[in-house]
C-alpha cells in the first residue's frame, strides 16, 4: 500500500514548502525558464507567497506578471525565494500538454507579458 | 498568440464649438477589452492652441495639433483606457480649454494586452495639405508579434471625408462633421499582421485638406500560465523502474513510495541471482 497522510500533516508540509519562498527579505519569484534553464520570464510572488493550506492544497496570493519577458521557449518553472534559493521546480507546457503549469504558449517573444493566474501546490497523499 | 479583435466601433460628433469632447462608448463593454478613441478637434473660434484633458480614468497616450488658417488649430489626441466593464453604452466626456468641433473614433479591442503598454504609437506627422495623407512608418522596437495595425488621422478644415484606405487595410472609418471652414473629420483603418514593423501606405481623402495622422500597433494579449501542483510521491512501477531510481538517486530526491509488487518482485529478483551465483561457486 501506497504511504498516505492525513490532512493535518498534508497541511504542515504544505505550509512547510511555500512558506520557503517568504523566506528572504523581499517576495519570491516564479521564474520560467528554457529546457536549458535560461530565464525566459520572472512573475513575482506576494509578500507571503501562498495563503495556508487546506486539505493538503495550499494556493498563491495574487502574483505580479512580467510585463517585459526576456524571451524564449518555456519547459520549465522554478519557484525560487529573494534570495534566489530554489523552493521547487516543474514542468510547464502547453495548454493540454500535461504539464504542471499550463501556458497559453510557451514560445514567449521579448517584451511580451506573462501572466500566471492561478497556482496551486499541493502535499503528497 | 492570436491577433487582438475589434469587438466595437462607435463614432461619435460634435459640430457646435464648446469645452465637452463627448466620446460614446460601444453598448457592450467587457472589463479587460482596451478602449481606444481617436479624437480630431477643430477650433476656429477661440485664438490660440487649445488643451486637452482626458476624463478620469483615461489617459492620453498620444497628442499633436498644428496651426491651420490664422488663428485656427487642429488637434489630434489617441485616447485610451483598459475597461473596468463599467463604461458600456455610456458617453465619456473630456474636456478642453477653448471650445472646439470633433470627431470621434472609439474601438473596443480584445484579446489586447491588460495594461495600456501593449498600444504603441508613432509619433504624430502633419501633413501640410494633400489628398493622400500617409501614415508614418513605426516600429514598435519590441520585435515581430501578431500586431493589429491601426492608422488614423484627422483633416481639416472642411469637414473632408476619407474615401479609401491605405492598401491593404480594410474597414475603412470616416466620419465628418461640420462643412468648408468649418469642418473636421477622422478616419481609421486596419490590418492583422505579423510583422516587427509596419509602413502603410496612404489614406485617400475626398480632396486635400491639412491631416495630422499617426500609425497605431496594438499588442496582442500575453501569455497566461496556471498550475496545479502536486508533490510527487515517486511510484515505482517495476525492478527496471527501481533500479533506474536507484542508479539516479530519484528514490531520496522524490521520497519515493515503493509498491509492494515492486518490492516482492525486486526480493524474488535479488534471491534468484543470489542461488544461481551459489550454485555457480558450488
Amino acid at each position: 500500500m501506497a504511504v498516505t497522510h492525513p490532512t493535518s500533516v498534508r497541511n504542515t508540509v504544505a505550509n512547510t514548502v511555500v512558506d520557503l519562498i517568504d523566506a528572504g527579505a523581499g517576495a519570491g519569484t516564479l521564474e520560467y525558464q528554457t529546457s536549458g534553464d535560461v530565464e525566459v520570464a520572472t512573475c513575482t510572488f506576494s509578500a507571503t507567497a501562498f495563503g495556508n493550506a487546506a486539505s493538503g492544497i495550499a494556493t498563491a496570493a495574487a502574483i505580479t506578471p512580467d510585463s517585459s519577458a526576456t524571451g524564449g521557449t518555456i519547459a520549465k518553472a522554478r519557484a525560487k525565494d529573494s534570495n534566489t534559493n530554489e523552493v521547487f521546480a516543474c514542468s510547464v507546457t502547453a495548454i493540454g500538454g500535461g504539464g504542471d503549469i499550463e501556458i497559453t504558449d510557451v514560445s514567449v517573444n521579448a517584451a511580451d507579458s506573462v501572466d500566471t493566474t492561478s497556482l496551486t501546490y499541493e502535499a503528497m497523499p | 498568440m492570436p491577433f487582438p479583435v475589434v469587438e466595437d466601433f462607435v463614432a461619435s460628433s460634435d459640430g457646435t464649438p464648446d469645452t465637452t469632447v463627448a466620446a460614446t462608448m460601444p453598448t457592450t463593454v467587457n472589463s479587460g477589452d482596451m478602449l481606444i478613441s481617436i479624437i480630431g478637434m477643430y477650433d476656429i473660434d477661440d485664438p490660440g492652441l487649445f488643451n486637452f484633458t482626458p476624463a478620469s480614468g483615461w489617459t492620453n497616450k498620444r497628442g499633436g495639433a498644428t496651426s491651420g488658417a490664422p488663428g485656427t488649430w487642429g488637434g489630434l489626441v489617441i485616447a485610451a483606457k483598459i475597461a473596468d466593464g463599467t463604461e458600456g453604452g455610456t458617453t465619456v466626456n473630456h474636456s478642453t480649454d477653448d471650445a472646439v468641433r470633433d470627431a470621434i473614433h472609439t474601438y473596443r479591442i480584445s484579446g489586447a494586452r491588460s495594461t495600456l503598454d501593449g498600444l504603441h504609437i508613432s509619433t504624430i506627422t502633419v501633413d501640410t495639405g494633400s489628398a493622400n495623407p500617409n501614415p508614418p512608418s513605426y516600429n514598435p522596437g519590441i520585435g515581430a508579434d501578431d500586431f493589429l495595425w491601426l492608422p488614423c488621422g484627422m483633416a481639416f478644415d472642411d469637414g473632408q471625408a476619407w474615401t479609401a484606405a491605405p492598401a491593404n487595410y480594410t474597414d475603412l472609418k470616416s466620419t465628418a462633421v461640420g462643412g468648408e471652414n468649418s469642418g473636421v473629420s477622422v478616419g481609421s483603418a486596419r490590418r492583422e499582421l505579423n510583422t516587427a514593423s509596419e509602413d502603410p501606405g496612404a489614406f485617400t481623402l475626398e480632396s486635400a485638406e491639412r491631416c495630422l495622422i499617426v500609425t497605431m500597433a496594438i499588442q496582442p494579449a500575453g501569455k497566461v500560465a496556471t498550475g496545479v501542483l502536486v508533490a510527487g510521491a515517486a511510484q515505482v512501477s517495476g525492478i527496471a523502474d527501481l533500479g533506474n531510481k536507484l542508479a539516479t538517486g530519484a528514490l531520496q530526491a522524490d521520497a519515493a513510495v515503493v509498491s509492494g509488487e515492486a518490492l516482492t518482485e525486486f526480493t524474488h529478483g535479488f534471491f534468484r541471482l543470489f542461488w544461481r551465483r551459489r550454485r555457480r561457486s558450488d
